[in-house]
């Protein structure tokens, strides 16, 4: 099973957020608890309802993701588009605010 | 199934009959449109009512449009707008008893039922819990023109527009 | 154009608040998502790929300037300082926030403006010919019966949960720039054989998975007639159409399903039936609404402008966009004015918030403080004298919005694709910016002249590629971008659906592919052959042979 992170949209502000540690929403997708195993994809989409139920986001759902030294990537194209911003105003998305952290 | 007029939350003595038979009728029936005939040979004097799907051929009951009190139309999603076209249908045939929307109509919809000749809503339970009576009232208020004329006799409805220009025009 | 009163005023702001307290009840719990989606999208609010996106109506593509400026400003305070013109003559905010849009609907409705209907399964922004009203071929003015079907369709009681979304479109011109047989209803305005204007209704046009040209249901329909056999199609189409696959649930798939005939008869039998709400015509109404269509009072002028022919001859720059932009006007010595908003190398459409208060301001300036939108995604100052012409030029130089390519091969369409559409399976914008590029020579565009070319980002079609003179349409295969190539597509009153050359090509091949199409048409032409021309008369095939013979 390849890795995957739950990810959905804020329902307030409609940013794309990632499910990371302790049930938290983080907008980076480098916060997010990657799940490697169907009981902890289980777990993730059971939090994901729980986030929608109490109206904090919205179309939660899961995606493929890798580790490239440290770093996690979504594997389909149209998901690294969303994670990181429009490739043709790269003034604009999380990729305009991004700050590479470096692997420990 | 709560249902809810123009006021609130409304009584009513009606009772949705599906698989029984009608065997000795005590009480106003509703009864789905394949078996209205059985209805129709009951004598009882109880008032006699038909459940319609959205998609019902409603020029079959046309015939015995006075014998009937009530028709429910079925909106078995609040997507699924092919009721208020029937309602619309069933006025224009010249239906002139109840007419009620029963199933999944969000308070946001009631005005629109009420504008296409539904006289009442019997909303689905689920809805209801979330959606009480408070905010039924509130919607139904919350738009008080409507652009299109106006054929229904919903006294406490939108206004229509065009009479208003109208009659300011004067 | 058309001013509210009092009553107009009155639903917008009621819809403000009503939206506002939908929010609320969304926030509580109360409203499920499943049920709040439909109540924001029919206030035009999307949840896209990156954020939510807000689609403003601009009915029938005409606005003021204050309008304009209006949102200029909602661009710069609660979006990313910039706006995105659509091919349905609409504007789309890329990045605003749920807990702002009461606040933006409520700036809007102070200018009598608002998102009602821009979306949902209910009836959209009508749209019309961007040139109403000022074109010299133009028969009879659309823009009152686009606003009477507004109104109509406003808050429509019975038509509010439609199998899914409905276009209408009109035009007034034997020259169709509305594109009328692409949409579920197009209405051409027409006189009939004792000169009674009314309408020829066209049905079942549309693009995305399934297109089709629409066909005639009524070749002539009076002009009173007009809301109460809309509501008859209406009707019809909210009853039967389909329910159970959202990718045939418009009306031109009930057309091609039952067939013209048939179709026509339920409606000719709704339409001819006691009831409805719109059975007594209003003409007074009508009237009403056409008054504020009345020509401008304009300046008697000479047809020739001495100003304007001496700018020309002395500077060659303007006189290629007053050759290529400017199109003519009913009025003598006035002129319509056209503005690209495809610059070389830049995001179709996208106008940011300095250019908006630019364009407000020429509009101020030369034109009646009145704008235009398209549907190829350009904007129109209607009412220029040919004396302002030049002094109005500098203006858009200026503000970056003189590009003298209106119709030529870099007056691109693409939809936003997937760099922003939660929907979309390729990117659209990059690929228009290589074409825009690799064709920026302004000679070169000259020498190939007319040439739509039109690029989705999937199969719903936004872009419009079918009736592209070139569309492109892109997929994904195998995890990557796939672009299929389309010919001789046409959305004019000769509108057909372009056919797929061949095999599709990789995102870095297209623009070679359009380069290789342009090259083997300007080897076939005839004369000024214009490239649709000279594929009518040719066929796909020399063109198949030079994109594929050499593989």
């Amino acid at each position: 099973m390849s890795e995957k992170v739950l990810t959905a949209n804020h329902l307030l502000s409609g940013e794309v957020v990632f499910l990371g540690e302790g049930e938290l929403w983080s907008p980076h997708i480098q916060d997010a608890v990657i799940a490697q195993s169907t009981q902890e994809v289980d777990l993730l989409e059971t939090v994901g309802q729980q986030s929608v139920k109490s109206q904090l986001v919205v179309e939660p759902y899961l995606i493929d993701v890798v580790r490239v030294h440290g770093v996690t990537e979504p594997l389909r194209f149209r998901e690294r588009i969303r994670t990181a911003g429009p490739t043709t105003r790269t003034d604009l998305g999380k990729q305009s605010e991004a700050q590479i952290e470096e692997p420990a | 199934m709560p249902l809810i007029r123009d006021e609130g939350l409304a009584e009513h003595s009606w009772h949705f009959v599906d698989e029984e038979k009608l065997i000795g009728r005590i009480v106003p029936m509703i009864v789905p449109l394949a078996r209205f005939n059985d209805i129709l040979e009951d004598h009882s004097g109880l008032p006699i009512g038909v459940a319609v799907a959205n998609d019902s051929d409603v020029g079959v009951i046309k015939p015995h449009f006075g014998a009937i009190d009530l028709i429910t139309v079925d909106f078995p999603s609040f997507a699924d707008g092919r009721g208020f076209s029937l309602a619309q249908r069933l006025c224009d045939l010249g239906f002139a008893g109840e007419l009620w929307a029963r199933g999944h109509v969000i308070p946001d919809q009631y005005a629109f039922a009420r504008s296409c000749g539904f006289d009442a809503v019997l909303v689905d339970d689920e809805i209801f819990a979330r959606q009480g009576e408070a905010d039924w009232r509130a919607a139904a208020t919350s738009l008080s023109l409507r652009y299109q004329k106006n054929n229904s006799d919903w006294r406490g409805g939108p206004r229509s527009i065009r009479e208003l220009r109208r009659s300011g025009q004067l | 154009m058309y001013r509210y009163d009092e009553f107009d005023r009155q639903v917008v702001d009621e819809r403000v608040a009503q939206f506002r307290e939908q929010v609320d009840r969304r926030l509580a719990g109360r409203l499920t998502e499943e049920e709040f989606k439909p109540l924001r999208l029919m206030n035009g609010l999307y949840l896209q790929l990156h954020a939510y996106m807000l689609r403003i109506a601009i009915p029938y593509g005409t606005l003021s300037s204050d309008q304009m400026r209006r949102l200029a400003d909602i661009g710069d305070k609660y979006d990313k300082g910039y706006g995105h013109f659509t091919t349905r003559q609409n504007i789309q905010f890329n990045w605003p926030k749920l807990e702002d849009v009461p606040a933006i609907l409520g700036e809007l409705a102070e200018v009598e403006m608002h998102a009602i209907q821009t979306s949902g399964n209910c009836i959209r922004n009508v749209t019309s010919d961007p040139w109403a009203g000022v074109a010299a071929d133009e028969i009879e003015d659309p823009r009152p019966t686009a606003e009477l079907i507004r109104q109509w369709s406003t808050f429509h009681p019975e038509f509010s949960f439609l199998p899914r979304k409905f276009k209408i479109a009109v035009t007034g011109s034997p020259n169709d720039r509305a594109a009328v047989k692409v949409h579920d209803i197009g209405l051409r305005m027409i006189r009939n054989d004792v000169g009674i204007p009314g309408y020829e209704v066209i049905v079942g046009g549309g693009q995305g998975r399934t297109p089709f040209v629409g066909v005639v249901l009524r070749p002539f329909l009076p002009t009173s007639d007009l809301l109460a056999y809309l509501e008859a199609i209406m009707r019809v189409y909210n009853l039967h159409g389909r329910r159970d696959n959202k990718y045939k649930a418009r009306i031109k798939i009930l057309v091609h399903e039952e067939g013209i005939d048939k179709i026509r008869d339920e409606i000719e039998a709704e339409f001819s039936g006691a009831g409805g709400l719109e059975v007594e015509p209003d003409v007074e109404e009508m009237s009403r609404i056409a008054n504020y269509f009345a020509s401008p009072v304009y300046e008697e002028l000479p047809d020739k402008s001495a100003v304007l022919d001496a700018f020309e001859a002395q500077n060659p720059e303007f006189a290629k966009w007053a050759r290529v932009n400017v199109a003519e006007h009913k009025k003598l010595g006035y002129a319509i004015a056209n503005i690209s908003l495809k610059p070389i190398g830049e995001a179709p459409g996208d106008a940011t918030s300095d250019q908006m208060r630019a364009v407000a301001k020429l509009a101020d300036q030369y034109s009646l403080s009145e704008i235009r939108v398209t549907h190829t995604q350009n904007l129109v100052l209607a009412n220029v004298k040919k004396d302002d012409l030049h002094v109005l030029w500098e203006g858009l130089v200026a503000a970056k919005l003189a590009d003298a390519n209106l119709g030529l091969v870099t007056d691109i369409i693409a939809c936003p694709g997937l760099d922003f559409c939660a929907l979309a399976t390729a990117r659209s914008i990059p690929i228009a910016q290589a074409i825009s590029n690799r064709f920026s020579n302004g000679e070169r565009q000259s020498k190939i002249g007319e040439l739509s070319i039109k690029i989705s980002g999937c199969i719903n079609a936004c872009g419009h590629h079918h009736v592209g003179h070139i569309g492109i349409l892109g997929l994904e295969k195998r995890g990557e971008e796939f672009y299929q190539i389309s010919l001789g597509g046409d959305a004019t009153e000769d509108a057909a659906i372009g056919e797929i050359v061949g095999k599709g090509f990789a995102h870095e091949e297209v623009a070679d592919a359009v380069e290789t199409i342009v090259d083997a048409y300007l080897a076939q032409r005839v004369d000024d052959e214009k490239f649709i021309e000279t594929y009518r008369r040719l066929g796909a095939k020399p063109f198949k042979e030079a994109l594929y013979a050499a593989n």
